[in-house]
C-alpha cells in the first residue's frame, strides 16, 4: 500500500522540469576535508587564485570602527551586529544560532518590517531602519537588547514518537529610540550556508534568490545588503548604513572612507562566494535518498537544477531547492508585535553542503530562526504547502526516519 | 496529537517595550561575564590577576616564543601580523591591514581539554608538530571584555605546543590557558 502511493507521488512530481536539459555533468562540488581550506568550483588561474585568497581574506577579517586605526579595514557601524562575515557565517556554514533561553546570540539578527493593511510585509521601519543592531562601537548606542525565551511543544508521531518542538519568543529591551509603531513585525534570521552560492547565482530566473526569502538577485547585493545593515559598512553597490530615520548620531557618524568597504576587496569578496565549492562527504548506500523522493520533499527541495556557466556550458548541481518561495504555514510565519502571524514565505532551503555543518560537530540549529535542533524538527515544523510532505514522514517507521534524515545530514 | 496551550499566546512575541530614557545605559561588562554558559569560574578567577607583561614571538621556528604557564594570566605584546612568520599558516587567513600577530609557547601536561581566554577578538591557533589543532567550541559573552572569547582544544598527549593569535588589530591582548576541570561541554 505504501510502495504503491510512493509511486503515485513520484508520477506526481515527474513533471517538474527546468528549461534547461538534466543530464549534464555535475559541477560544484568537491571533498573538503577542513573547513578552514574552502576549495574553488572550478580550476582557477594564478591571478584568480589570489583573487580567491584575498576574497576569502576579507571575509574572515574583523572590521574596526572609522579612524580606529584608518585603513582598508575601518568604518564598522557606529551600530552593527557583528565584526566580520565569519563572526555569523561561521567558516561559510550556517550560523551557530541559539543554544536556548537567553540574549541572542549575535548571529541571530533581528530584520524589522512593517505589516501592511492589505497583507504582507514592507521591509524596514522608520525608527531602526531594517534591522535592530544589537551593538555599537565606543561612543555609541546600540539600538536594543533581544532576550528569546522558548516554549516547549511535544509532537506525538503516529508510531507514539514524542518529538519536542521549541517555538521562541523574542524580548526586546534597552531600546535607544522611540517604541516602534504596532504593525512592526519582528522577523528573525540566522546567517545561511554559503556553500555553492555562485552556482545558484547561475540557475536562470529572473527573481530573488537570495536571502530566506529570496529577496535579493544576486550575490553583490546580499553582500552590500548585510554589510550596511548588520556591519554598518558602506560599499559601492550600497553607499548608506541602516540608521533609523531620526538618529543623527548614527547618520552623522564617522565614516571609514567612500566608500567604507574598498572596491577591490569588496570585489574580492564576492568573487570568493561565487567561486567557493560545495562540500560533499563519500556517497553511502542508503534509502534516504528514495524515500525524500517518495514522501514528496523533492517537489521543493529539487535534486537537480541545470545551470549555464561563465564558460557558456551547461551543467547540473544537486542542491535541493527550487529557489522559489512557499508559504510553510503560520507556525513559521513572521509574527507582529501582537504575536499575529503575517503571510510569510519561504525560499525552499537548500540542503547542499549540510555535511558541513554535521562534522563541524556543533549543535545543529534550523530554519530561519534556529529553532529546529535536528532534521526531525525541522521538518515537522513544515506546514502550508509542506504538509503533505510532512505528513508523509510522521507515518514513517523509525527506522525510516532515522534514514532519511542522515542521508539528508550527509547533502 | 499536537498539546497545545493557547497557540496565541505561545506564538506571541514578548515586545517588551523598555522606555528607559532616550538611550539605555551601557551594559555593564561585569555584568556580561556571567553570561558564559559554560562554567568559567576558574577563567574569571584567573582573569583577575595581575597580568605578566610578555612579548611574543616573531618567528616560525618558536626561537623567540615566550613559554608561558598554564593557570597564570599575561598581557602580550604583539607585532604588526605583516611581520610574523608563523609557524602553520593561520586556520583563517585575514587583512594583514592594522592586524596585529604573535606566537607563545605552552605545555599541556597530560592529554584533556583546554581553554585559551583572551581579551580581543583574535583569531586562535594551537599548533602541534606543525599541524593545527582542531578548536572543538568556543563562546564569548556580549559585555564582558575580561574575557572577550574562549577557545576550548582537546590536546591529545603530554606536549609542548604554540599558541598563534592573528587577525585583530589590538596591539596587546590578555591571555590564559587552562585546564579544564569539568566535563568538558558544561
Amino acid at each position: 500500500m505504501r510502495a504503491r502511493l510512493w509511486a503515485l507521488i513520484a508520477v506526481a512530481f515527474a513533471g517538474c522540469r527546468a528549461s534547461l536539459p538534466l543530464d549534464a555533468p555535475e559541477i560544484g562540488v568537491v571533498e573538503e576535508p577542513d573547513a578552514h581550506v574552502p576549495q574553488p568550483w572550478r580550476p582557477l588561474t594564478a591571478e584568480e587564485q589570489s583573487k580567491f585568497d584575498l576574497g576569502l581574506a576579507t571575509f574572515n577579517t574583523e572590521w574596526v570602527p572609522a579612524n580606529a586605526p584608518s585603513g582598508r579595514i575601518d568604518g564598522l557601524g557606529p551600530l552593527f551586529n557583528s565584526q566580520g562575515c565569519d563572526a555569523c557565517h561561521n567558516s561559510r556554514r550556517r550560523g551557530r544560532g541559539p543554544r536556548g533561553d537567553g540574549e541572542a546570540p549575535a548571529d541571530l539578527v533581528i530584520q524589522l518590517g512593517r505589516r501592511l493593511r492589505g497583507g504582507g510585509i514592507e521591509r524596514g521601519i522608520d525608527a531602526y531602519g531594517h534591522v535592530l543592531n544589537t551593538a555599537a562601537v565606543p561612543g555609541f548606542t546600540r539600538e536594543a537588547s533581544v532576550r528569546i525565551q522558548y516554549d516547549g511543544e511535544i509532537r506525538i508521531l503516529p508510531d507514539g514518537t514524542r518529538v519536542a518542538l521549541r517555538m521562541p519568543r523574542y524580548a526586546v529591551t534597552d531600546l535607544s529610540g522611540p517604541p516602534p509603531p504596532a504593525n512592526t513585525v519582528l522577523m528573525p534570521r540566522m546567517p545561511p550556508p554559503l556553500h555553492g552560492v555562485g552556482l545558484l547565482e547561475l540557475v536562470p530566473r529572473s527573481t530573488g534568490r537570495f536571502g530566506w526569502q529570496a529577496t535579493e538577485p544576486t550575490i553583490a547585493l546580499q553582500t552590500a545588503s548585510a554589510m550596511s545593515r548588520e556591519m554598518g559598512l558602506t560599499t559601492t553597490l550600497v553607499g548608506h548604513i541602516d540608521c533609523g530615520h531620526a538618529d543623527t548620531a548614527c547618520t552623522q557618524a564617522p565614516m571609514g572612507g567612500t566608500p567604507e568597504v574598498e572596491p577591490q576587496l569588496f570585489d574580492a569578496l564576492v568573487f570568493f562566494q561565487r567561486l567557493q565549492a560545495v562540500p560533499i562527504e563519500p556517497a553511502r548506500a542508503t534509502s534516504g535518498e528514495r524515500l525524500f523522493a517518495a514522501i514528496g520533499c523533492t517537489a521543493c527541495h529539487s535534486p537537480t537544477l541545470s545551470i549555464r556557466t561563465p564558460a557558456h556550458e551547461v551543467r547540473t548541481i544537486h542542491p535541493y531547492t527550487d529557489l522559489r518561495v512557499h508559504d510553510l504555514g503560520s507556525g513559521l510565519a513572521d509574527r507582529d508585535v501582537s504575536g499575529a502571524p503575517v503571510l510569510s514565505k519561504w525560499r525552499t532551503a537548500p540542503l547542499w553542503g549540510l555535511n558541513a555543518s554535521v562534522r563541524s560537530g556543533q549543535p545543529l540549529r534550523l530554519l530561519h530562526d534556529g529553532r529546529a535542533r535536528s532534521l526531525d524538527e525541522a521538518i515537522l515544523w513544515h506546514d502550508g504547502e509542506g504538509r503533505a510532505a510532512r505528513t508523509r514522514f510522521e507515518h514513517l517507521t523509525g527506522a525510516e526516519r532515522r534514514e532519511l534524515t542522515t542521508w539528508i545530514e550527509g547533502r | 496529537m499536537v498539546r497545545k496551550s493557547s497557540r496565541r499566546a505561545a506564538f506571541g512575541l514578548m515586545f517588551a517595550l523598555a522606555t528607559t530614557g532616550a538611550f539605555a545605559a551601557e551594559q555593564d561588562p561585569a555584568d556580561g561575564c556571567t553570561r558564559f554558559t559554560w562554567d568559567v569560574s576558574h577563567e574569571l578567577a584567573v582573569m583577575k590577576q595581575t597580568p605578566q607583561s610578555i612579548t611574543a614571538g616573531t618567528k616560525s621556528n618558536g626561537a623567540d616564543s615566550p613559554l608561558i604557564a598554564l593557570g597564570t594570566l599575561y598581557e602580550l605584546k604583539l607585532a604588526p601580523q605583516s611581520t610574523v612568520q608563523f609557524a602553520v599558516k593561520p586556520g583563517k587567513p585575514t587583512l594583514d591591514d592594522s592586524a596585529q600577530a604573535g606566537m607563545v609557547r605552552f605545555l599541556a601536561p597530560a592529554p584533556g581539554r583546554y581553554r585559551v581566554s583572551i581579551t580581543s577578538g583574535h583569531w586562535l591557533d594551537v599548533v602541534a608538530d606543525r599541524a593545527l589543532v582542531k578548536s572543538q567550541d568556543f563562546q564569548g559573552a556580549r559585555g564582558c571584555e575580561r574575557p572577550h572569547k574562549i577557545v576550548e582544544y582537546d590536546l591529545p598527549e603530554a606536549r609542548e605546543l604554540t599558541l598563534q593569535l592573528s587577525g585583530a588589530t589590538a596591539a596587546s591582548v590578555i591571555v590564559a590557558i587552562t585546564p579544564v576541570k569539568a566535563s568538558p561541554t558544561n
